[in-house]
């Protein structure tokens, strides 16, 4: 952990402030602003959703080995029980979630089992889009995260929500506030070397605060100018393009800074391997594991958002399902769970909690291709020390199907509902329309060392 | 301002009456449906070009966008392009052939085509990622510059026939008694209907027809032995339909009119959706021309709503648009598959979509990584990295006798890139900057870049 000057300064540095101060223009974004609700500073509990994209199949994520309508479904690609890792005498994971059993013993996961919603819909994108606006119907056109973000204890400036990752910003960050990072890009501006002395911006190792102060500090730099233009540039009507293109570049200019600090990498001697400055080793710049490396760093530094949102394509198995599903399945549970034990070792962990969520499950019957296709309801994942780890809801029987698909016994939007209240302290019935029953998936106030006590 | 919600759908088609034509509306037109205003030739620099299609009107303008493609043989330029296109292909690396194609709307002679071209590559994304072949890729995208302003049935019937799609989404695996549902169902969700304008049932008994669809040495070819001739019923009709047979059924359907517009209204007017009783001259339109898609376009590009306030600017311009639009400006000698590697960060590489929904768009294109990308790639622009001259060189080329001092090199930059659309108090800092009282003078370069990051710029 930082200590407390180190934190502070950390936290300045960040700020347009004090980043862009050498040139007197002292302001800050509008919407950065506004911040009703305050919270108090690394105490924030956090929400980590990661999209399982393409539809997770269920059946061979959490396995009903005892029931033969398993195997009769699935004589090519059914999991044998002699290779399933029980969670009790009916289900249990493929030996490919090792990392998940550590989790289960440790009793920082709950199984939601079942969970879905009425009229499923068999296809990628709208399904997508109905988990991601909690939306059913169709009809809202935002996310249920951004939705969220309104009603977020914020320490004063920060952003609420992050999705980190290759793609656009997933709908369920779409319409309130938030902002996407690609962790594999470098983030910096090729026109602002020559602001810093030798050419290199500030070591944050340094104690010395005046390498933090530009090379010339009379002339403004290309970036300060840059964010000091988009600040006087017309912002047009609310909502405009005008006004949304003006505010996501104000973001990045506010952002930048500290996220080259995360990403940047340094050769270290000793030990001859590329690290980030905190002395963590570097894994691949893309892929699950980075990217939750990254939001554990973000945590650590204190970015100060409520919300993070991370991927992992490709779980669109139509064929030759086994081998890429299991693999899958492995990087999944290895990188959650390096996520959590690096959290628990910087004694983050009471603030986090991980969801997991995939889009559908896929059909019960195998298909002509050892794969599977779309189906409807499957199983999720609810991580972290926060959690009341066990199994949730019922195990959907495999035998009184919905036109070949598992019923649903659980809607998505009581997970919702639950984090939503429970966790991230907002009223979920204005979010997500209606009040939805809650499921046991937080431990009591009690039993958790209440971070925002 | 009106809005879109507001406008009087009998009105808003009707051809726009202009007061005047100045830079600002020629700058609308030109940006939308040309990637800006043409690139220099021997004859006439391109700020010579700009200058010119302010002063010859909104008509000239217009009949020389919509300009057909010749009818018979294609022009001299256009083999050309198309033979070092094939040769590119055989190559077998992606950058040249984005580098390519980047060329291609550069230098066009109907950039509208281009456009056009472009949204079709989004409409129908397929990416090189599955299809792995080049060749296969530039015989789509050949395909869809052939249809791009023509009628759109037969672009949609010759989509499901082509190559790349083929591979795209599995046709090849889609055979009598083991149907794949794959095309079947995005040539309805995504192609030509969008969600909740057919049923499972019509996604089913249309995989049927598609049946027997696929390669045979790199070529459509048509397996009867794999295809199911039994009867099918799609959307209420029986028959014994193939595969060519479900473009026509999808099509009459009312709802593929509108469909089909609202792709038009995004691509060329706001990032937004209007409400569909706006929509629905186009629409009829469509129905009444079997979606003629130039004659759709030439109502839409010289209509009362593409000129009005509520379209200007209101677009976020796409990370080829951007680029194309820095590269007319900054052709001189430029290294094209470089400028091509640069695409993926931008958010949008050319042959490479996402999935097969393809790019979103609108405000999905910038984000903090994106934004970083564009602002670093106009810097590259101004010091000349891609070409033979830096932003100063290029300006001076351009407009010799215009530019004498840093603020009128400065005032050509904003009406060359940005139509004169810089906000006072921005126009006045930057030309506080190319004049300073204290401090020192700005090289032009930073300038024109400090122009080129504004947020005006990223719209269209």
């Amino acid at each position: 952990m930082f200590s407390r000057r180190e934190f502070l300064r950390r936290t300045l540095q960040g700020s347009s402030l004090l980043a862009f101060g050498a040139a007197g223009h002292l302001t800050v974004p509008g919407f950065l602003a506004k911040s009703a609700l305050a919270a108090e500073p690394g105490k924030e509990r956090i929400l980590v959703v990661v999209e399982l994209t393409g539809g997770n199949d269920g059946l061979n994520t959490l396995i009903p080995f005892r029931d033969d309508a398993y195997y009769k479904a699935r004589p090519s690609i059914g999991i044998p029980s002699g290779q399933v890792l029980r969670l009790n005498d009916e289900v249990g994971l493929p030996f490919s979630m090792t990392p998940f059993e550590n989790l289960w013993e440790a009793e920082q996961l709950a199984v939601v089992q079942g969970v879905g919603y009425p009229n499923p819909n068999r296809s990628h994108f709208e399904s997508m889009d109905i988990w991601q606006s909690a939306d059913p119907e169709g009809r809202r056109t935002n996310g249920w995260l951004a939705r969220a973000t309104a009603d977020l204890k914020l320490q004063p400036g920060k952003i609420p929500a992050f999705h980190i990752g290759q793609g656009q910003l997933p709908l369920a960050m779409r319409g309130g506030t938030a902002m996407a990072l690609q962790p594999d890009k470098e983030f910096g501006f090729e026109f602002d070397n020559d602001t810093y002395e030798y050419g290199l911006p500030p070591d944050p190792t340094d104690d010395n605060p005046a390498a933090f102060v530009p090379r010339e500090s009379k002339d403004p730099t290309q970036e300060q100018l840059m964010q000091e233009l988009a600040e006087l540039s017309a912002a047009g009507r609310k909502d405009s393009a005008a006004d949304f293109t003006r505010r996501v570049m104000l973001d990045t200019y506010s952002t930048v800074g500290r996220l080259r600090e995360l990403t940047t990498l340094e050769f270290q001697p000793p030990e001859g391997e590329f690290r980030f400055r905190n002395g963590q080793v570097m894994y691949e710049k893309t892929g699950l594991k980075y990217e939750l490396q990254l939001v554990a760093r973000m945590i650590e530094a204190n970015f100060g958002a409520r919300i993070y949102y991370v991927s992992q394509d490709g779980y669109d198995t139509h064929g030759d399902q086994p081998s890429t599903h299991q693999e899958l399945l492995s990087t999944l549970t290895d990188s959650i769970a390096s996520f959590i034990s690096y959290l628990e070792e910087q004694g983050l962990a009471e603030r986090v909690v991980l969801l997991t969520f995939s889009e559908f499950g896929r059909r019960v019957q195998e298909n002509g291709s050892r794969g599977t296709d779309h189906g409807a309801a499957s199983c999720l994942f609810v991580a972290g020390e926060p959690v009341q780890a066990g199994l949730v809801g019922k195990y959907p029987s495999l035998t009184d199907l919905d036109d070949g698909d598992l019923k649903h016994n659980v809607d998505f939007r009581q997970v919702y509902a639950t984090l939503l209240d429970q966790w991230l302290e907002v009223d979920s019935s204005a979010i997500l329309g209606k009040r939805f029953e809650h499921l046991p998936l937080i431990k009591k106030l009690s039993e958790v060392a209440s971070p925002s006590a | 301002m009106e809005t879109f919600q507001t406008m009087d759908p009998s009105q808003a088609w009707q051809p726009a009456q202009f007061k005047k034509w100045d830079l600002r509306q020629a700058g609308h037109l030109y940006r939308r449906a040309a990637f800006g205003f043409p690139p220099s030739r021997a004859d006439e620099t391109a700020w010579q070009a700009l200058q010119e299609r302010v002063k010859q009107g909104p008509e000239a303008c217009l009949d020389e966008l919509l300009v057909k493609p010749p009818s018979e043989a294609p022009s001299p330029t256009d083999r050309l392009l198309d033979r070092l296109g094939e040769r590119i292909a055989t190559e077998n690396e992606l950058h040249k052939l984005q580098g390519w194609w980047l060329y291609r709307m550069v230098y066009t002679q109907r950039p509208l085509e281009e456009r056009a071209t472009l949204l079709w590559h989004n409409h129908f994304a397929t990416s090189v990622d599955k299809v792995v072949s080049l060749r296969h890729m530039l015989r789509q995208n050949q395909l869809l510059r052939r249809h791009a302003l023509g009628h759109f049935p037969d672009l949609l019937t010759a989509i499901g026939r082509d190559p790349a799609m083929i591979i795209w989404l599995d046709t090849q695996k889609n055979v009598k008694g083991r149907p794949n549902e794959n095309y079947a169902r995005e040539v309805m969700e995504l192609f030509s209907l969008g969600v909740g304008n057919y049923t499972e049932q019509d996604i089913r008994e249309a995989a049927r027809a598609f049946t027997g669809f696929t390669l045979r040495e790199g070529q459509f070819y048509f397996n009867a032995s794999l295809h199911d001739d039994g009867p099918k019923t799609i959307f209420g009709q029986r028959g014994n339909f193939g595969g060519d047979d479900v473009a026509r059924l999808i099509l009459e359907r009312p709802a593929a009119a509108m469909f089909i517009a609202g792709k038009l209204f995004r691509e060329f007017v706001a990032d937004e959706d209007p409400p569909p009783a706006l929509l629905e001259s186009l629409a009829k339109q469509l129905r009444e021309t079997n979606y003629d898609i130039h004659q759709a376009l030439s109502t839409l590009l010289r209509s009362q709503l593409f000129f009005s306030p509520a379209a200007y600017r209101a677009r976020i311009k796409s990370p080829v648009e951007y680029v194309v639009g820095l590269l007319r400006v900054f052709e001189s000698g430029i290294h094209f598959d470089s400028v091509a590697k640069t695409l993926e960060g931008l958010g949008q590489s050319l042959f490479v979509p996402p999935n097969v929904k393809g790019w979103d768009g609108g405000p999905q294109w910038l984000n903090s990584a994106t934004i970083i990308a564009r602002q670093n790639l106009a810097w590259e622009f101004v010091q000349g990295i891609y070409g033979d001259s830096d932003a100063e060189k290029r300006l001076h080329a351009m407009a010799p006798h215009n530019i004498k001092s840093p603020s009128q090199q400065l005032a050509l930059a904003c009406d060359l890139f940005l139509q004169g659309d810089v906000a006072p108090h921005v126009r006045k800092r930057l030309m506080s900057l190319a004049q300073p009282s204290e401090g020192s003078v700005k090289p032009i370069n930073e300038l024109v870049h400090l122009v080129l990051t504004l947020p005006e710029y990223q719209l269209a």
